[in-house]
């Protein structure tokens, strides 16, 4: 069984590479089975979320629906009645952990249903870099992935979570997720889809304490038929607290809402927004929703937003180059896509860079 | 090499160009001068393909072949190129990167031109983005050396240099279009030709031109000795060419 999922194509066209010899940790999932669990680094800790329960008191105490409120929605509560799948990682104190901890979330049967709480710690001045993959076999195109992930970042810690989702038209997510942040604490969060799907909707909590920095990265293609409602909401509760959150999506015929809300709580903190969509053929439709509250006179957030179609100057500019109108398309889209996220190490950086060269495609240059 | 018949333009409604005739030949560069606002850039536009320049009337011929109605990138497959006036930035495209992807399937294209052009700082950053105005001109040309075309157009390609990087901008013309003290031929067997419009005629000191033109009304008056024509409109402004426009 873990051979045919192995070889399917989608999986190393996300670069997920479930043996896992570059990675510090891999764990996988097909369905509502748990295909893998393991570890390659010392200092950081892999296991299915039940089994920690079981053999980590803390994690119940401290963790586990600590973040989130199993009665919080619709989610949270389908959440909370399935049995429990999950993965729980932990970067001990003070470890820097700079291979990614990959995480595959696969849907395997037709129409399944598959419903996972993971929880993630990065202790006190540790470093982790998660990569999660969502997909679904080649022959699957229905199905639905609920998702509750709790993250914990202690003083001075650093954590990028990084999620790929390759879904199938008729697939519906819905992952939820909260990080609290504590001082001095960096969290990166990217978001990554670029294949058809029937709905991915998200909307990841962000709170975030003195001196501490979150910035949240979307990076949306939206075929036909695809409806991504997506976003970030940051609280920014510390003093100098820093927010951003960027969302770059573009639509050939898919349905995109783009949004952000930041709250500027803390003394001196500052936040920004930026949401810019393409939009490349029509019937798409992008909004972007920018939403910015200060709860003080010393708070600085400021939005910037732009959709529409692409430039056409910088388009005749490339075609006046040599460069077709197709290829000049392509080449800007890419473009526009391949933000520049600081903190992420080169790797994980030319991995995403790949992924979206592979997907946007056109011709090769 | 280029041949421009009776050509009329116009831009957003408005009749620009009103019956442009120019010859330029294998070999040669010729520079455009005129006032501002009198369509250069629409002329050099237009040649290039703009969508928003339309022809009315006439014809563009490069290398015998009637261009009209072919799109920019075919003609820049051809081996036009143009050195924008005010050239965009492009989000999210490295300078480097671009021009690898216009010196791909080329040789002659020699990194020595990043140190040449003063843009080592500059190759790894998105094209034109927060560069100065010496600084697009200079990676218009660096963009040029990659592309490599046979006839190459230059927008005002001095304008906004200080008066000590003119001279690089010179030189970068010379060798782009392979002009030293006399023309080199091309490894292809051609020789380059080249257009440049020109406000001050500073380029004169740098590049030999052969032929000058005027743009005035929408024509092309002139055809003379580029000196003779830029001491004219030093001495008289561009009166002086109507002038002489008149007992031509
Ligand atoms: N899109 C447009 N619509 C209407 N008029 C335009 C447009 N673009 C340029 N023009 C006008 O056409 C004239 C010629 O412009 P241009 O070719 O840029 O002149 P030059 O390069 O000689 O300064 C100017 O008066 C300019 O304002
Ligand atoms: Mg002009």
């Amino acid at each position: 069984m873990q051979g045919d999922v192995l070889a399917d194509e989608r999986t190393k066209s996300l670069g997920f590479d479930l043996e896992g010899k570059d990675k510090a940790g891999s764990f996988a999932m097909t369905d509502d089975q748990i295909l893998l669990s393991l570890v390659r680094e010392s200092g950081l800790e892999v296991m299915p979320i039940g089994e920690a329960l079981e053999r980590l008191p803390e994690v119940r105490e401290k963790y586990f629906w600590k973040l989130i409120s199993p009665d919080e929605d619709e989610i949270t509560k389908r959440v909370n009645e399935a049995p429990l799948r999950g993965l729980f990682a932990r970067v001990k104190r003070g470890r820097r952990v700079i291979l990614p901890l990959q995480a595959c979330y696969i849907l395997r049967s037709e129409a399944f249903s598959q419903i996972v709480h993971n929880v993630i710690i990065a202790e006190e001045g540790a470093e982790v870099h998660l990569v999660t993959g969502c997909f679904t076999s080649t022959h699957v195109s229905s199905g639905s992935h609920f998702a509750v992930t709790e993250i914990f970042l202690e003083k001075n810690a650093f954590l990028s979570y990084s999620m790929f989702h390759s879904w199938a038209p008729q697939v519906e997510v819905f992952p939820k997720s909260a990080a609290l942040i504590e001082e001095g604490a960096i969290y990166v969060s990217n978001y990554v889809s670029l294949r058809e799907v029937k709905q991915i909707k998200a909307f990841p909590r962000m709170i975030v304490k003195n001196n501490a920095a979150a910035r949240s990265y979307s990076i949306i293609y939206a075929p036909k038929n695809s409806f991504i409602d997506i976003g970030s909401h940051l609280v920014l509760e510390g003093e100098n607290s820093r927010g951003e959150s960027i969302s770059r999506t573009v639509s050939t015929g898919g349905k995109v809402i783009a949004r952000a809300n930041l709250e500027g709580k803390g003394a001196n903190c500052r936040g920004h927004v930026e949401c810019h969509g393409v939009l490349l053929e029509n019937g798409g439709v992008i909004s972007a929703i920018p939403e910015l509250t200060a709860f003080r006179d010393d708070v600085e957030l400021s939005h910037e937003a732009a959709v529409g179609r692409l430039s056409e100057e910088e388009l005749l500019y490339l075609e006046a180059r040599g460069l077709s109108e197709d290829e000049a398309k392509s080449l800007i889209v890419r473009g526009f896509m391949k933000v520049d996220i600081p903190g992420l190490p080169q790797e994980l950086k030319k991995e995403m860079d790949k992924i979206i060269d592979m997907t946007i495609g056109g011709k090769e240059l | 090499m280029l041949e421009v018949k009776d050509l009329w333009v116009e831009v957003g409604g408005k009749l620009l160009l009103k019956g442009v005739n120019l010859t330029i030949g294998e070999g040669e560069v010729h520079i455009l001068f005129g006032p501002n606002g009198s369509g250069k850039t629409t002329l050099l536009m237009t040649i290039m393909g703009a969508p928003q320049c339309r022809v009315v009337k006439g014809e563009i011929v490069f290398d015998g072949k009637v261009i009209n109605d072919l799109p920019i990138w075919d003609r820049a497959r051809l081996g036009i190129g143009m050195a924008f006036q005010s050239p965009p930035a492009v989000k999210g495209i490295k300078l480097k990167d671009l021009v690898e992807i216009l010196a791909d399937g080329k040789d002659g294209f020699d990194n020595e031109l990043y140190s040449f052009l003063k843009l080592e700082d500059h190759i790894s950053r998105e094209v034109n983005k927060g560069f100065s105005g010496g600084e697009r001109k200079r990676s218009e040309l660096l963009q040029l050396f990659a592309q490599d075309p046979k006839f190459v157009m230059f927008d005002e390609p001095e304008s906004g240099v200080d008066l000590e990087s003119i001279s690089l901008v010179g030189d970068a013309i010379n060798r782009l279009l392979e002009r030293g003290h006399c023309v080199k031929r091309h490894p292809k067997g051609y020789k380059k030709s080249g257009l440049i419009v020109s406000h001050t005629g500073y380029l004169l000191d740098y590049v030999k031109v052969d032929k000058a033109h005027v743009l005035i009304d929408g024509k092309l008056v002139c055809d003379k000795n580029p000196w003779d024509v830029l001491t004219t409109i030093r001495e008289q402004g561009y009166k002086g060419c109507e002038v002489c426009k008149e007992t031509c």
